[in-house]
């Protein structure tokens, strides 16, 4: 994740051997691989790259052809994208959503073992970015590794488990996505908010607490349990009416980073 | 990555390309029409233009060299749209190396050529033998090599197009460059009198020689070369032509 121009595309560009990295170095699959490890990768770079005057179908064969896949993969990837009734159908007559799904279906092919996608929801409208995020879902429940670049805070919240943060192409911070810098963000909401506040300043693991509008936002280590703070407060005489993983606490994290 | 899966993958690319099977069709159409343009050519009663075997591989060949343009219209139109549509690209993320992906146009180059030679030696035989009054197996084969000859002028022709299409990327910027290096190559050999070497449209053109001609050779004498000189010069200059495509390909990032 990153801002525009922060080196997202050329990141991925460089480990799928497009780009020539100035310098550092990247190894797939612990160096062990006979062929071409691109072949073992299912990637959507950029825009959907495929022939306008060719089918769904015919663009996907050349994939095919050289990833090692057979025709039935084919089909399983146009049935799976929702694509199989236009396979036939020239790739200049789909809307953006189906270019977008048909380079899925494309780095599907082979059943990789990652798949890397830049951006894969770019220009879809609102239903089209929920069937992409759907699908990416349930390929990542199959045990795949999926590497996503985005700038789409919602997205990389609703989709990824870990998160990288880039600007001008360096690391600033990675981790799981609740945590991208260690400390998740709970909202926490109580009858006596001035109790609340006066005990979380006294929670010895609470780094940073301060009311935003009706809730109590307090920053806390990832892998603390929800439930001894529940403890703690009850004990203290406290019953909270709210306690929730704050949605902003990527967003904060992210513009603290990169502005 | 099997050869034969690189081929597989290029006859894909242009089997059902609508555009490739219309150039192919137009470059029946004109190379037809130079055939029909006039039956035994004469002037005061002698004939210029011999369409009879065995003479007329040699015509013919040369004929058919003087249109080379329109493959290389459909060889830039093919490579530009893998460069145009990042499909390049595209291949190169799914597991096609430079080298590869190059192996593939090679192949192309070879096939457009061999389909462009097939159509003129067609034609030529469709010509010859309806003007030739009788004619045996030997007559029909005597000049057959310059067909070979053709063949080798077209790889070089092309191998020179794809070059160029790699490095300017756009077709019409391919174009203009290909034709502007040929005319820059002409005017060298119009000025410099005595060239230590041959240069490549020289010796790609001269591979398929004007056929002799008395008024034409008083104007523009026919180059003093061997056809082995002119092969092997070609078979130098084609793999230059590659191996500076693949150099070119290897250090330049695909955008």
């Amino acid at each position: 994740m990153g801002p525009n121009g922060s080196g997202k595309t050329t990141i991925l560009g460089m480990i799928l051997g497009v780009l020539y990295p100035s310098s550092g170095s990247y190894l797939w699959f612990e160096g062990n691989f006979d062929t071409n490890p691109n072949t073992r990768i299912g990637a959507l770079l950029e825009t959907p790259n495929y022939y306008p005057y060719l089918s769904g179908w015919q663009n996907l064969k050349i994939q095919a052809i050289i990833k090692g896949a057979g025709n039935g993969q084919i089909e399983n990837a146009l049935r799976r994208v929702m694509l199989w009734d236009r396979r036939s159908s020239a790739f200049s007559s789909y809307s953006l959503g189906m270019k977008q799904r048909l380079s899925i279906a494309g780095a599907m092919l082979n059943d990789p073992e990652v798949l890397v996608l830049d951006e894969p929801t770019n220009g879809l409208d609102p239903a089209g970015i929920a069937e992409v995020r759907t699908l990416i879902l349930e390929l990542g429940k199959e045990g795949r590794s999926i590497i996503i670049a985005s700038h789409l805070l919602d997205e990389v919240e609703k989709i990824c488990t870990d998160v990288c943060i880039i600007k001008q192409g360096k690391l600033l911070s990675n981790g799981p996505i609740m945590a991208a810098d260690g400390h998740k963000v709970m909202a926490l909401r109580a009858s006596d908010m001035g109790l609340l506040e006066s005990l979380m300043n006294k929670f010895p693991m609470a780094t940073e607490v301060h009311r935003v509008g009706e809730d109590l936002r307090v920053t806390l280590p990832a892998s603390l349990d929800p439930a001894l703070l529940n403890v703690y407060l009850f004990d203290n005489g406290l019953v909270l009416s709210m306690m929730s993983h704050s949605q902003k606490s990527l967003e904060s994290h992210f513009l603290s980073l990169t502005q | 990555m099997k050869l034969l899966n690189i081929f597989h993958a290029e006859l894909r690319r242009f089997i059902p390309y609508p555009a490739f099977w219309v150039m192919m069709l137009v470059l029946i159409i004109i190379t037809f029409g130079v055939f029909n343009m006039g039956t035994n050519f004469r002037i005061n009663g002698i004939i210029v233009v011999d369409k009879t075997f065995p003479s007329l591989w040699h015509l013919g060949t040369y004929l058919v060299s003087c249109i080379s343009f329109l493959p290389l219209i459909i060889l830039i139109n093919a490579v530009t749209n893998d460069i145009q549509y990042r499909v390049f690209k595209q291949n190169v993320i799914d597991g096609f190396s430079r080298f590869q992906w190059l192996v593939g146009k090679l192949f192309f180059i070879f096939f457009l050529s061999g389909l462009a030679v097939i159509i003129g030696a067609g034609i030529i035989s469709f010509t010859g033998i309806q003007s030739t009054p009788w004619i045996t197996p030997e007559m029909y084969f005597e000049k057959f090599y310059f067909v070979g000859l053709l063949f080798l002028h077209y790889v070089g022709w092309l191998s020179i197009g794809f070059l160029l299409i790699l490095i300017t990327k756009r077709s019409m910027l391919s174009l203009l460059s290909f034709f502007g290096l040929f005319l820059l190559e002409k005017y060298i050999v119009f000025k410099v009198e005595k060239l230590p070497v041959l240069l490549p449209f020289q010796v790609f053109n001269e591979l398929v020689p004007r056929p002799k001609n008395e008024l034409l050779d008083k104007m523009i004498p026919i180059l003093p070369y061997t056809t082995y000189d002119l092969i092997l010069y070609a078979c130098l200059y084609i793999p230059a032509c590659w191996g500076l495509s693949l150099l070119f390909i290897s250090y330049r990032d695909i955008r």
